[in-house]
C-alpha cells in the first residue's frame, strides 16, 4: 500500500504526511496541478488531495481527477461519494431530499418567472444563499418581497460574485472589534475593495438559478458534527451579535455538555446512508426542539477541532482524550 | 419497474415515451426543474434524463439531480460513470489518460505562467478548446504562438463565452452556400450578433484554464462510433471545406464500407472500460493509420442514427435493418 499525497501547507495533508511518517505507511509527494499527474501515481494504490473551494484551480478540475484516479481503480480521498456535493447547496438540496433527512426546507428556482411567481406567496423572513461558499460568506437574511425581487433580478441579470467585497469589510471589521482580528486584518479587508481576490477574478459570475431556505428562527448558535471511519466530534458555534449566523463567527464551544447527543446519532446515520468517509453536518433546532440539518462538507479548518475534548463511537459512548482527525482519513483508504 | 421520463421534446425523451407505451412499461412524466421533483420520483424506480449541454438550467444542476437519485437507490439514464464527463473534455482528458485509451494528446493549464512556458516549447499548429461544446463549436486551428499566446491572455484575463457569435454566423453562412440551411437561417446567425443567446447569457464565462489538443493532420473526416448495451452503430463525417472540422458538418456517410471495423472494436472495448451506458465516440487516424479518440458524449442528435443501416454486436458481427437506439436506453435500466 503506496499512498500519493497532494501537499498544500496548512490543509489536511500536513498531518497526513506526519501520520505515514510516524506509522511506517509507504507515501509519495505528488503534483495534482502536474500534466503528468498519472505517470506520478503509477505505483500508488490511493490518492488524498485536500481540495479547496477557495482555490480556483481546484474548483476547475480536482472532483474530475479524483472521479478519473477512482475509475483506474485507484482509492481516493475524499470518494465520489464524499465530495460530489462539496460546496455545492443546490445539490445538497436534492441530495438531502432524495435520502430523507430531516431538512431546512430549501427551494431553488432555475428562471426568474418560477422565482417571482414563488417570493410572491412565500413568507419571510428567508434565508439567500448561493450554492457556493463557506464560513457564512454569501448568505443573506431577505425580510421582504422588494429585497427578494432585487434578488431574482440580480440571479437572472448580471449575477453574483462568490465573493462579496462589502460584506468581506464587515466581517474583518467586526473580527477586530471583538478582539479576533487584528487592525491590519481589517485594513486587509478595505484593501480587497479594490483588489478582487484570485478567485473572484477566475471564477465565473453565480447566474441563472436562485437559492432559498426556510429561516428558522430563534436559534442562537449552531452545531456541527463531524463523522469520520465511525468516530463523531462535535462543536457549538454561537452566532454573531445582532445576526443569525454561526458558521466563520470565531465563537465556539467544544465541552460535551454544550452538545446535544441527538444531532451525534442523526450526523451518524445520515454518514451511513451518504456513504461518506467524511463529512461535516451543521445542525439547528426547529421550534419543537429537532434538529435540522442545513448543509455539509468533506473539508473544515484544520485546526478547529483539536480542542475538542473527545469523540463519539457508533454506539455513542464518549472517549475522552486528544486525537487527530486527519489519521482517521488515512486509516479509511488502508 | 416504474420508469420515470422528463420528457423535452426532440430529445430521446420521445422515443423512450413511445418504447414504455409500446412494450406496456409502467412511466410517467416528471418535470425535474421543479423544486417538488423528488416527491414526484417517489413512486417511481428509475429516473430517465436526456438532459442538454446547451440549456443553461441543466448544466446547473442535472448532474447533480441524477447523482441524488442515484444515491436514494433508484436506476437513472444517465448514471454517474456515462455523464460526469459530459461536455468536459478537461475531465476527459484525464479520464482517457487514466484508462489507457489511445487519445489525441492533449495539455491543459490552470495558470498562465504554466501555460506560457509551455507554448515556448511546443510546435504549432495545435488545437484549442473550451471543455464545453459540440458540433465543433470553440474549436479553433492555433498556427502560432503568438495566436496561443493570445489565447492565454484571453483564458486568465476576461475569459471567453462558450457561444462564439462570429462563428456561429459563418458557419449558418457555410451551411447556406452547401445548401444544408435556408437564406432564414443564415440571416438568423445575423441576429445572433446582437441578441445573444440565452445560455450566453446565463452560463459564466469560461476562464482560469487553457486546452490545447495535438492536431492530426490528414484527416478528411471522423469515425463517430456510439456504443449502447453492447451494440455498435457508426457514421462517417466528412470535414468542412477548407476547414479541419468535422463534428457538426453535416457531410455524413452511413453505409458499412465507409466505416473500419478497428473503430467499431476500439470503440466496444472502451466503452467496456468506462462502463458507460451510452457513449459515443469520435475518432481520427495518426499517420501510422490507427484510431485515437478526440472526445466522447453520452448524448447526440436524436434522429443522427437513423439513417444507419444496421449495428454490430460485440462478437463484431453485423446486423442489417432499421434500429431505434433509444430503446435500447430504456433497456438498459430493465
Amino acid at each position: 500500500m503506496k499512498i500519493a499525497i497532494h501537499p498544500r501547507i496548512n490543509s489536511f495533508s500536513d498531518r497526513w504526511i506526519n501520520y505515514c511518517v510516524k506509522e511506517n505507511i509507504k507515501y509519495k509527494i505528488v503534483d495534482c496541478y502536474s500534466t503528468d499527474i498519472f505517470t506520478q501515481l503509477k505505483d500508488c494504490d490511493a490518492l488524498m488531495w485536500h481540495h479547496n473551494h477557495v482555490d480556483y484551480k481546484d474548483v476547475l478540475f480536482a472532483k474530475q481527477l479524483l472521479y478519473t484516479v477512482a475509475q483506474s481503480g485507484i482509492k481516493t480521498f475524499p470518494d465520489f461519494k464524499t465530495c460530489w456535493h462539496f460546496d455545492d447547496k443546490v445539490g445538497q438540496k436534492y441530495l438531502f431530499e432524495s435520502i430523507g433527512a430531516y431538512f431546512v426546507p430549501s427551494y431553488v428556482f432555475y428562471t426568474r418567472e418560477e422565482a417571482l411567481k414563488w417570493i410572491e406567496i412565500t413568507v419571510f423572513p428567508i434565508v439567500f444563499k448561493l450554492r457556493g461558499g463557506s464560513g457564512s460568506q454569501n448568505v443573506k437574511l431577505v425580510n421582504s418581497l422588494s429585497h427578494a425581487r432585487k434578488l431574482v433580478k440580480k440571479a437572472f441579470g448580471n449575477g453574483f460574485t462568490q465573493f462579496d467585497r462589502y460584506a468581506y469589510l464587515k466581517e474583518r471589521f467586526r473580527k477586530y472589534n471583538e478582539g479576533k482580528n487584528s487592525i491590519i486584518g481589517a485594513f486587509k479587508g478595505l484593501g480587497r475593495l479594490f483588489i478582487p481576490t484570485e478567485f473572484a477574478q477566475m471564477h465565473g459570475r453565480e447566474k441563472g438559478y436562485i437559492y432559498f431556505q426556510d429561516f428558522i428562527p430563534n436559534n442562537l448558535f449552531d452545531i456541527r458534527v463531524v463523522v469520520i471511519a465511525g468516530k463523531a466530534f462535535a462543536a457549538k458555534r454561537i452566532i454573531r451579535q445582532n445576526d443569525f449566523r454561526a458558521s466563520g463567527s470565531g465563537n465556539t464551544l467544544y465541552e460535551k455538555e454544550h452538545i446535544p447527543i441527538e444531532t451525534i446519532k442523526i450526523a451518524f446515520q445520515l454518514t451511513d446512508k451518504l456513504e461518506s468517509q467524511c463529512a461535516a453536518f451543521d445542525f439547528v433546532y426547529d421550534s419543537a426542539g429537532n434538529p435540522l440539518v442545513i448543509e455539509m462538507s468533506y473539508g473544515y479548518a484544520v485546526a478547529g477541532p483539536d480542542r475538542c475534548v473527545g469523540y463519539w463511537d457508533k454506539s455513542l459512548q464518549f472517549h475522552e482524550g486528544p486525537f487527530i482527525p486527519q489519521e482517521w482519513m488515512v486509516e479509511t483508504l488502508l | 419497474m416504474k420508469i420515470a421520463i422528463h420528457h423535452r421534446q426532440g430529445s430521446f425523451s420521445d422515443r423512450w415515451i413511445a418504447y414504455c407505451i409500446n412494450q406496456n412499461i409502467d412511466y410517467k412524466i416528471v418535470n425535474c426543474y421543479a423544486s417538488d421533483i423528488i416527491a414526484q420520483l417517489e413512486d417511481c424506480d428509475a429516473l430517465m434524463w436526456h438532459h442538454s449541454h446547451v440549456d443553461y438550467k441543466d448544466t446547473l444542476f442535472a448532474k447533480q439531480l441524477l447523482y441524488s437519485v442515484a444515491q436514494s437507490g433508484k436506476k437513472t439514464f444517465p448514471d454517474f460513470k456515462t455523464n460526469w464527463h459530459f461536455d468536459d473534455k478537461v475531465g476527459q482528458k484525464y479520464l482517457f489518460e487514466a484508462i489507457g485509451a489511445a487519445m489525441v494528446a492533449s495539455y491543459v493549464f490552470y495558470t498562465r505562467e504554466d501555460a506560457l512556458k509551455w507554448i515556448e516549447n511546443t510546435t504549432f499548429p495545435k488545437v484549442f478548446k473550451l471543455r464545453g461544446g459540440s458540433g465543433s463549436q470553440n474549436v479553433k486551428l492555433v498556427n502560432s504562438s503568438s495566436h496561443a499566446k493570445r489565447l492565454v491572455r484571453r483564458a486568465f484575463g476576461n475569459g471567453f463565452t462558450q457561444f462564439d457569435r462570429l462563428s456561429y454566423l459563418k458557419e449558418r453562412f457555410r451551411k447556406y452556400d452547401e445548401g444544408q440551411n435556408s437564406i432564414l437561417g443564415a440571416f438568423k446567425g445575423l441576429g445572433r450578433l446582437f441578441i445573444p443567446t440565452e445560455f450566453a447569457q446565463m452560463h459564466g464565462r469560461e476562464k482560469g484554464y487553457i486546452y490545447f489538443q495535438d492536431f492530426i493532420p490528414n484527416n478528411q473526416f471522423d469515425i463517430r462510433v456510439i456504443v449502447i448495451l453492447g451494440k455498435a452503430f457508426a457514421a462517417k463525417r466528412m470535414v468542412r471545406k477548407n476547414d479541419f472540422r468535422a463534428s457538426g458538418s453535416g457531410n455524413i456517410l452511413y453505409e458499412m464500407e465507409h466505416l473500419p471495423i478497428d473503430s467499431i472494436k476500439l470503440a466496444f472495448q472502451l466503452a467496456f472500460k468506462l462502463q458507460s451506458q451510452c457513449v459515443a465516440f469520435d475518432f481520427i487516424y495518426n499517420n501510422s493509420g490507427n484510431p485515437l479518440v478526440i472526445e466522447m458524449s453520452y448524448g447526440f442528435p436524436t434522429f443522427a442514427t437513423d439513417p444507419c443501416i444496421g449495428y454490430w454486436d460485440e462478437s463484431l458481427k453485423f446486423h442489417e435493418g432499421t434500429f431505434i437506439a433509444q430503446y435500447w436506453m430504456v433497456e438498459a435500466l430493465l
